[in-house]
This record gives C-alpha cells, structure tokens and sequence, in this order.
C-alpha cells in the first residue's frame, strides 16, 4: 500500500483548466456519468465532494478506479481559488494495491439545474484480499482569503464488497488477473556449454502485472536456469491499467545438443469474461555447442540430465578429462549465473527490535558496579571484624590487669595454710610476682632489681613503692634459699607486707 | 603451694564460641554482599528480557512481503523493503541476512557486504552466514577489479533497475586496512568467530560475577578447619577466572 499524499499542484492544474474553460465559453456541461456505487456527497451546493468507485463488487485483483470529484458551482460568488488552491488528501487504501498517481481531469457538470466546474481524480486500485472493505473519506482543504481558518470538507466513506476468484483455477495459477499476453525471446539460440544465452520473458497487458508471479521454468532439463532479475513498467492509458513486466534468465547449457524450450505458461483470470486463461509462448529450440563441462558451479536451480547427449569424440574426452580446474566465473557472471542468489531466511515468529550492542550500555555498565560493592562490603567487613577482635582483646588485657590484685590475693593462701614459714614466704613471694606478671604483661622473674624498678615507674608506680617490690623480693629470696630459715613471724610479716604492697600496687598501677 | 594453684588470665574467646546473635550480626555484610550478586544476575536477566522487544505484525508482514518480492525476481524491491523494516527499527540476522541477499542478488554490493558483515557480527558461529559473506565479499572484490580496468559508465544513462535502498542504517564498511597485530590478532578470533558481542559482554559480566562469589567465598568468616580448604579452592579457582575475565574485557575493548 501507498501512503495518502497531497495532491496539491494538480488541483491547481485542475482549477485552471476549469476557470479556462468558462471564461472562453466553451462550456461543455455533461451530466453527471451514471455509477455503480452511490457516490458519497458532502459540503454545501456551492462547494461539495463526492467519492465513488466505478464497481462495488470487484474480484480480487480486478481492477476499480476510485474517482474523486470536486464540485464547484460557478454561480457560487466565489473567490477565484485558483489563487490557492485546495489541497487534496487521498483516504487510506487499506486492502488495497494503489497503482500510479492519480489521473487528474477537470469538466463541467449539470447539476439540479446548477453548473459546476468539477475537477476529478481517477486513483486505480486493485483489491487484494476478499470481503467488504471501506475506503475512507477523502479531505479537501480550502483556503479563504477571508476567513481565518481553513474549511475542510470530506467524503462519505465508500463500502466495496471484493468478491473472490471464482474457484476451478488450473494447476499453476498464481494470482495474475487481467488481460495477459506472455512472450519469449532470447539473445541468441546457439551457444557453447558453459555460456549463458539470455532470455527475456514479456508478459504485458491490462491488469496488475506487477503482481504476477514469475512464471516457473524449471522443468528445462540438460540446462541450468537461472533467474536474474525482474523489470515493470506500467501506466494507465484511458481509465485500464496497462503494464509489462520482463523477467530475464540466464541459460546456461552443462552439456552439448540440441534442446526445444516447450512453452512457458502463465495462468491468469480474465475478469471480463469471467474465466481462466492461460498465455503461454511459443517454443523455442536451443543449440550447446561443446562438450560437456566438467565442473558445474553451484546455483540455485540445476538439472542435470541431458536430453541427448551426443558421444563425445576422443579428443572432445580427452580435453575434458584434462580440465580438472573449476569454473571461475567473474563477478557479473556470477550475478548473471545465480551464485549470488542467497536463499532467504524465514520469518521469524517476531521481528526483533535492533538495539545497540551491550557494551554501548551505560545500564549494562552499571552492573558492574554491584558485585564490586559486594566485593567492599565482605572486604569491609573483614576488616571491621579484625579490628573489633583487636579491641577486644585488648579490652579483656586491661580488664585482666585491673582485676590482678583482687585475684592474687583471693588465690593467697593465709600464712597458716601452709606447713612450713618457708613455704608461706615462697607462696607470698610467688603471688607478688604473678601480680607483677600481669601488671607489666611480661615475666618478671628474669628481670633484676634496677630494671624492675625502672618498669614499674614506668608503669605509674611510685619509686618508693617500686623499692619496697625490690625489697620484698630479695625477702622473700632469703627466707626461702637462706640456710637457717625463716621462723614464723618473719614469713607471718613477709605475708602481710605483700598484701598491703599488692593492694597498694593494684592502685596505682593501670 | 604450687605454682599451677594460681589461676591463668582469661583469654579472649574464640569466634565459634559467639553467641548467636552476635555471629548473625558479623554475617549481615556477607549476606547484603551476596544479595547485591544476585540481585547482578537478576538485573542481568532482566536486561535480556527488555532488548528482546519486538515489533509489530505490521512489520512481519512487511518482512514476509519482502521475501515475496525477492522470490518473485524483484530483488531491488525487496531490499527497499527490507531497508524501510530497518529504519522502522527492525533488526535481527534474519532481516540483516535477507536485506544482504536481496542487496547482493540487486548488485549493490556495498550494503550486500555491509548487512552480511554485520549480520555475522551477530551470529558468528553461523556457518551459513559465514558463507555467504565470503560470497559477497569475493564478488566484491572481483567487480571491483573490474570496475578498476572497466571505462566509467555515461553519467546520463538510465539506470536499468530501482535505485538500491540507502545503507545509511548499515554501518559504514571498514576501510580495508592492515590485518590486527599484537593483542588484537589474539582476541579477533574471540569476537569474530566465537561469540558475539553481546554474548561476549554477557561472559565477561559473568566472570565478574563468579570471581566476586569466589572472593566472598574466601573472605568468609569462619575459623573452622574444615572451611581451610574450601577458601584455598575458591581462590585457586578465582585465579583461572580472573584470567578469563581479563581476556574477555580485552575483548570487548578491543573490539570496540
């Protein structure tokens, strides 16, 4: 289908014709013609439209000419509108072939006792598909001088009831409806194997040729046909739509002899008659001349049984048994052989929509972006975890040492738990240097005097506290490793001397 | 008394040893980073349902039209047809195949290479497709050639066919230029013979997306040994596929 288009410049032609022909008083008022289908009016008596199809029950394929007419009264009082002129916007063809631009005409009707100047345009259409169809109103816009807005006026829609084809078609009916004639000419009769001889098939007449199927040569046997391309050329010479189409093919002969081209058939409906006929051509009889290729390059359409082929002569054998080379063909001859012909790819059940590539979307792009965000998190929150354990532990150390003295002391055995003083002023001595231990967070056993001292005031100690740890120690050395002992009193004082140190200590020291 | 009677400093408990609660709160980020992949998988999925738009059965029609045309000899008709399906935004290898057959059977050349170029671009693995570019392109070298030894035609002589459809919705065919060396002959067969670039994106998305997973993987939080060999595996395994992903980005870069 044709999309509606404005027919603007021929209007005008149309309008011009029609003031011509009033002011030189030729007037050659016809009556309105008699149609088919009632035309569809609108507008006012000055000024109207009207649309109409010259038959209302067409089959398919044959040929109706949607007249458009525009009426325009000359006793109107009128502006000359050929100052500008109305533009003219045809309906949608749905269910419908539209051939050719509109033929543009302009007369002059009688009209209830009104004389118009009409300008009219003859659209051919040809129906595609059974059933009623509705044509759309046709538009005109007019243009006043005067007025600030243009006035549209448009046609009653027309109804067309498109019959089918009667049934009973012959084998090999493709669609063509018409008046059809089909011709066959070649370039030449006689050629070498492996070159090609041209022939043109002509099929012309009235009716849509452009929708005629191509008519089916594939039953010449011995010769490789090919199909090459297709021309149309219509136009419509009084009202009927006359065309020619030529289809070309290439023949290609694969072995020598003579070969007769039967008649090539095209059936088709004639409307006017009402019955099918077919156009065939006449025979043709076609010469190879050679011997018989040795390798025949691929195509689409190959038959390759000869009719009669004749017995090679010896010489002929041995030049083909010596060509063992495929068949370069140059470009123009694989375009002109069908080597280029590609066969096409199937509908697919939805025709997708082109997109751009993914690596052009930014959307694509930012997907990337949530697995790395995955990534920082775990990663984050690795770390988070390690940092926490850390503080942690360092939390539960401070706790520990806060908690040094109370625990020493409560794990302190009294000095009368034990069974000698020794053993009291070892235990007390121990329990000074477990408290020590933990407060310094090291061993305080291999430490000397001046280095613990120095450690402790380092820690917060007083020095004169630190001296009394010193001391306390060397104490509790000598009662334990002194050869005469220690009595009672004396590991009884050295007990108590370290809890009041520890306490003490456990005060001052974080 | 002895020294063991004192009693040794608490230490700082082990993680197996969290209360639940606690443990639920340390596994939060790995279950929001976990999420955050599969919500990548999801939006990639989503992301080929959307480009898997279509158009309508106008469209089809039209396409089936096409190919009525090209059957019935007029293959100049049919790419015009096929040309007008593409600027309506039509896209796919069928049509860019059938838009280059009927292109190439019309003789113009150029768009028959451009449409099956790009066609293969989109399906490199068709084989069919394959061919039938060489066709092409072997036909275009050889009326080129020709066109070189061949005098110009007049400038006023009528054109024996409908003027070819305009390629501008094809891409511009590339100016023949030197074969790709160093990184980019490495990767060509990549794009040009293996994946398209769609699917070759898709690999590479896909690789991001299991080396993150293998990462998560090792960066768990468990102190358990029997989980010690699962994190080497999934690292070991990370390294093949952070190689993988290199090469695709390479890919998809270089090709452009």
């Amino acid at each position: 289908m044709r999309p509606s288009r404005q027919v603007h410049l021929k209007a005008f032609v149309v309008r011009l014709c029609a003031c011509a022909l009033a002011l030189c008083g030729a007037l050659n008022v016809a009556p309105a013609r008699a149609q088919d289908a009632i035309p569809a009016v609108s507008g006012d008596s000055n000024a109207f439209v009207e649309a109409s199809v010259d038959q209302s029950e067409p089959l398919i394929g044959q040929q109706v000419t949607y007249l458009f007419r525009y009426f325009e009264a000359i006793d109107g009082g009128q502006l000359p509108s050929w100052i500008r002129p109305p533009d003219y916007e045809a309906p949608e063809f749905a269910g419908f072939w539209v051939e050719g631009e509109p033929a543009v005409s302009s007369t002059q009707i009688e009209r209830d006792g009104r004389i118009y100047n009409v300008a009219e345009l003859r659209t051919v259409l040809f129906p595609t598909a059974a059933g009623e169809v509705t044509i759309p109103p046709a538009t005109l816009v007019q243009y006043d001088l005067f007025e600030a807005e243009d006035q549209t006026i448009e046609t009653l829609p027309v109804t067309l009831n498109v019959r089918p084809l009667p049934d009973g078609a012959p084998p090999g009916f493709g669609g063509a409806v018409g008046d059809l004639q089909l011709q066959a000419q070649t370039d030449r009769t006689s050629a070498p194997v492996g070159e090609p001889i041209q022939l043109r098939l002509t099929l012309s007449g009235a009716g849509n040729v452009r929708l005629a199927p191509a008519p089916d040569l594939r039953e010449l046997v011995g010769w490789r046909v090919l199909e090459r391309s297709s021309d149309v050329l219509t136009e419509v010479i009084d009202g009927t739509a006359r065309g020619t189409r030529t289809f070309d093919y290439v023949l290609i002969p694969s072995v020598p002899g003579t070969v007769t081209l039967p008649p090539i058939e095209l059936v088709y409906f004639d409307p006017a008659a009402g019955v099918y006929r077919t156009a065939q051509t006449q025979p043709l009889v076609l010469n190879a001349e050679g011997v018989a290729a040795p390798l025949e390059p691929a195509g689409v359409l190959t038959n390759t049984l000869p009719t009669a082929p004749p017995a090679p002569s010896t010489a002929a054998a041995t030049v083909a048994a010596t060509l063992t080379l495929p068949l370069t063909l140059s470009a123009e001859a694989k375009l002109a052989s069908g080597e280029a012909v590609l066969a096409l790819r199937p509908a697919p059940a939805a025709l997708p929509v082109a997109t751009q590539p993914l690596a052009r979307s930014p959307f694509f792009w930012s997907l990337w972006l949530l697995p790395g965000a995955a990534l920082a998190i775990a990663i984050g929150a690795r770390r988070g975890r390690q940092g926490k354990g850390a503080k942690r532990a360092a939390q539960q150390a401070a706790r520990s040492r806060a908690r040094a003295g109370s625990e020493v002391l409560r794990e302190l055995p009294p000095p009368a738990a034990f069974a000698s003083p020794a053993e009291a002023s070892a235990a007390a001595q121990q329990a000074l240097t477990e408290f020590l231990q933990r407060k310094l967070g090291r061993p305080a056993h291999g430490l000397g005097r001046a280095p613990l001292v120095a450690a402790l005031v380092a820690q917060g100690a007083p020095p004169p506290l630190a001296e009394q740890v010193a001391a306390l120690l060397a104490a509790g050395d000598q009662a334990r490793y002194a050869p005469l002992g220690v009595d009672w009193p004396a590991a009884q004082e050295l007990h108590g001397a370290v809890t009041t140190l520890i306490r003490e200590l456990d005060k001052v020291l974080p | 008394m002895s020294r063991q009677a004192l009693p040794t400093p608490a230490r700082p408990q082990v993680a197996a040893a969290a209360p639940p609660a606690t443990r639920a709160r340390r596994l939060a980020p790995l279950r929001v980073a976990w999420l955050l992949l599969l919500l990548t998988v999801l939006l990639a999925a989503l992301l080929l349902f959307v480009r898997r738009a279509t158009l309508d059965e106008q469209a089809l029609t039209t396409f089936e039209a096409a190919a009525s045309l090209y059957a019935g000899g007029d293959p100049a008709l049919a790419q015009q047809a096929y040309a007008q399906l593409a600027s309506q935004g039509a896209g796919g290898v069928a049509l860019l195949h059938n838009w280059g057959a009927a292109a190439l059977r019309a003789g113009d050349l150029t768009t028959a290479v451009a449409a099956l170029e790009q066609a293969q671009q989109m399906a490199p693995r068709d084989q069919a497709l394959a061919a039938a570019l060489e066709t092409a392109r072997a036909i275009q070298v050889q009326s080129s050639g020709a066109a070189a030894v061949e005098p110009a035609p007049a400038p006023d002589a009528a054109p024996e066919t409908l003027p070819a459809a305009s390629p501008a919705a094809l891409p511009t065919p590339a100016p023949e230029s030197a074969p790709p060396q160093g990184l980019a002959a490495l990767l060509a067969p990549i794009r040009a013979q293996w994946l398209a670039p769609n699917e070759l994106a898709l690999v590479a998305l896909g690789l991001w997306v299991a080396f993150c997973a293998l990462l998560l993987v090792a960066l768990a939080p468990t102190s358990r040994r029997r989980s010690r060999p699962l994190r080497v595996g999934a690292l070991a395994v990370a390294i093949p596929v952070a190689l993988g992903l290199a090469i695709a980005l390479a890919a998809l870069v270089v090709g452009g």
